[in-house]
């Protein structure tokens, strides 16, 4: 594709084309009370073909969407059976009938309208991390997965691995005792010299819709795929990145996912300068957790356990013991005591994912909630996103889970949410 | 140390200038830490470094003028954060490249008050930083950013009406959570 009247034409075709795959009773059709039924194919869209995107293209991806025809034109290689819908603009996909979930691998600042967007077009979605670009945005996708009553599942997926399971059972039952803190290591964020002159957009790709609801920007490559990552308005730095994995299973493992009480957080680092890049190149953030007490690090560069070393990970520490968990995305590693932990008679057992995929699809037929539910995903990337918001802030902030609102700093709070450019917006 | 021997070591505008615009990186990120101590007479001049043709001086100034803005609407700073803004508000002219009025609009969209919404709307006028004062006018509480924005639609043609219109959707929806 080269343009928008190509686009359109595409978009005629793909429709077409769908009439030449084999037929398929919609699911809607045979499932009950809404839900597919257990032998029904649940017909997949991919909405973000490139990076982490091009992973979730499967050989009967029914619906492929990326705004630079290079990721489509990648994607489709992917595509063995029947002939893809293809388009450049996310609503065209969403449109169609025979689309029944979508996987959401767009840059960040798209998640929160495309998430909302799928589940009132009546799809499942599975959305990459991290789970938002603000906490209104993860409330908002809340909101929308139960009032279409849609399954929204965050790809976070230490929850779905084995070792994550191991560790997560043998913290659950008392393994290291009661849980004093949490400290997560991780490399610091990217660096670059360049001070992001504009330049000519290419000819594959919509520049203005990869933008979407962000604050107009000139085009550059380094602002772009991938690289959003390192400016705070797009990406938010590795923080909400691998953030978003890291704190998951600290959340798993400390059995927080529900906290509704008070937490603090400061956070300090040294601002990238070399270049445009504005997230900071250093990063050192701690959380503190009330009733019971415990406290939470992110620090970037942060210092490998020598008993365990990885590239990233978080030292748990108990009042009796202590224990060391690498990863957290699709990789993950644990000292080999919670591998051989076995769970006592009448000790807690945990629900075994069996794979990311699997279990959200399993969910959808079920209609029960996935491992890492939309839920789940908002309240981890809060503490990311707080994070940030102390750094930008340079000062503490106290943030009410209760009623996701941070605590005497008006100005705080209005970072809760960001102005979208228009004409986009976020309505459930 | 004395008081006088510590007041000598506080740094003044003039000398925070000189580290952002000459120093070398950890000059710099010291400087851009101490801004806060200086705080609003900085505002404007920082606009000045970022307007110029040097883009390391112009960034280390952008993270000082952040630093600044956010550090002078903290809890309990008071007639400060007005005084920011207005110097912000400076910032948003026309004499000023566009990089640097829509950095001075999104950190107006974060301190500034409802006083400061019929400067915003007047932007919303002027094609190069329309959306950026539209954007920060979503984010700023109060009944008189909602008046500014209703009396904008008065004459305002499209796109501009529209976008004015899901602008007022928009603060409904934010302020109704809170």
């Amino acid at each position: 594709m080269d343009g928008d009247s190509k686009l359109t034409r595409r978009e005629l075709m793909g429709t077409a084309a769908s009439l030449g795959i084999p037929a398929i009773i919609p699911s809607h059709v045979l499932g009950r009370q809404g839900r597919q039924g257990a032998n029904d194919r649940i017909r997949i869209g991919v909405i973000g073909t490139g990076g982490m995107g091009q992973h979730h293209v499967a050989p009967d991806t029914v619906a492929i969407c990326d705004v630079d025809d290079e990721h489509l034109a990648n994607a489709r290689r992917r595509i063995t059976q029947g002939e893809p819908f293809m388009t450049k603009d996310f609503r065209r996909l969403l449109e169609r009938k025979d689309v029944d979930a979508v996987i959401i691998a767009t840059p960040d600042h798209w998640h929160g309208i495309m998430t909302v967007m799928a589940c009132q077009a009546g799809k499942h979605v599975m959305c990459e991390k991290p789970t938002a670009r603000t906490i209104a945005e993860g409330r908002a996708m809340v909101q929308a997965a139960r009032k279409y009553n849609r399954v929204v599942q965050i790809h976070a997926q230490g929850r779905s691995n084995p070792n994550a399971h191991a560790a997560c059972q043998f913290v659950r039952n008392g393994g290291i005792g009661t849980i004093k803190r949490v400290d997560v290591w991780h490399p610091v964020n990217f660096s670059t010299n360049s001070w992001g002159e504009e330049q000519p957009v290419p000819s594959t790709l919509d520049w203005d819709m990869w933008l979407g609801p962000l604050p107009w920007m000139p085009y550059h490559p380094l602002r772009c795929h991938f690289n959003f990552r390192w400016l705070m308005a797009s990406g938010g730095g590795f923080i909400r990145d691998r953030g978003n994995h890291a704190l998951s299973i600290v959340s798993w493992l400390t059995n927080t996912d529900d906290y509704k009480g008070l937490v603090t957080c400061e956070a300090k680092g040294q601002r990238h300068l070399t270049g445009f890049y504005d997230v900071p190149a250093t990063m050192e953030v701690t959380w503190q957790f009330r009733d019971p007490d415990w406290t939470l690090t992110w620090s970037q560069p942060g210092k490998p356990n020598p008993r365990f070393p990885g590239d990233w990970g978080a030292t748990y520490t108990g009042d009796r013991d202590d224990l060391i968990v690498l990863g957290g995305d699709g990789g993950c590693e644990v000292e080999q005591k919670a591998k051989e932990f076995k769970v006592p008679p009448g000790g807690v057992e945990i629900y075994k994912s069996p794979g990311h995929r699997e279990n959200w699809l399993e969910c959808i037929r079920t209609g029960k909630r996935p491992v890492m539910d939309v839920e789940i995903g908002h309240h981890v990337v809060t503490l990311c996103i707080l994070g940030n918001i102390a750094w930008r802030l340079g000062r503490k902030v106290t943030f009410d889970f209760a009623n996701e609102r941070l605590v005497g700093d008006e100005e705080a709070n209005r970072l809760i949410d960001e102005p979208y450019r228009p004409p986009w917006k976020l309505e459930v | 140390m004395s008081i006088p021997a510590i007041l000598a070591q506080r740094p003044t505008a003039a000398s925070l200038l000189a580290d952002i615009t000459a120093g070398d990186t950890e000059t710099r990120q010291r400087a851009i830490e101490q801004s806060v101590l200086v705080g609003t007479p900085l505002i404007v001049p920082l606009g000045r470094v970022m307007a110029g043709s040097d883009p390391a001086a112009g960034k280390a100034a952008l993270e000082a003028l952040r630093c600044v803005a956010h550090h002078c609407a903290r809890p309990g700073a008071g007639a400060e954060r007005a005084t920011a803004a207005r110097e912000l508000l400076k910032l948003t002219e026309a004499a000023f490249p566009r990089h640097v009025r829509s950095e001075a609009l999104m950190l107006l969209g974060c301190i500034g008050t409802a006083e400061h919404a019929p400067a915003l709307a007047r932007l919303l006028k002027d094609p190069q930083v329309q959306t950026d004062a539209l954007m920060a006018l979503q984010r700023i509480p109060g009944a008189a950013v909602d008046r500014a924005l209703r009396n904008a639609l008065t004459g305002a043609a499209q796109p501009l009406r529209g976008a004015i219109e899901l602008a007022l959707q928009a603060r409904v929806r934010r302020f109704r959570r809170r």
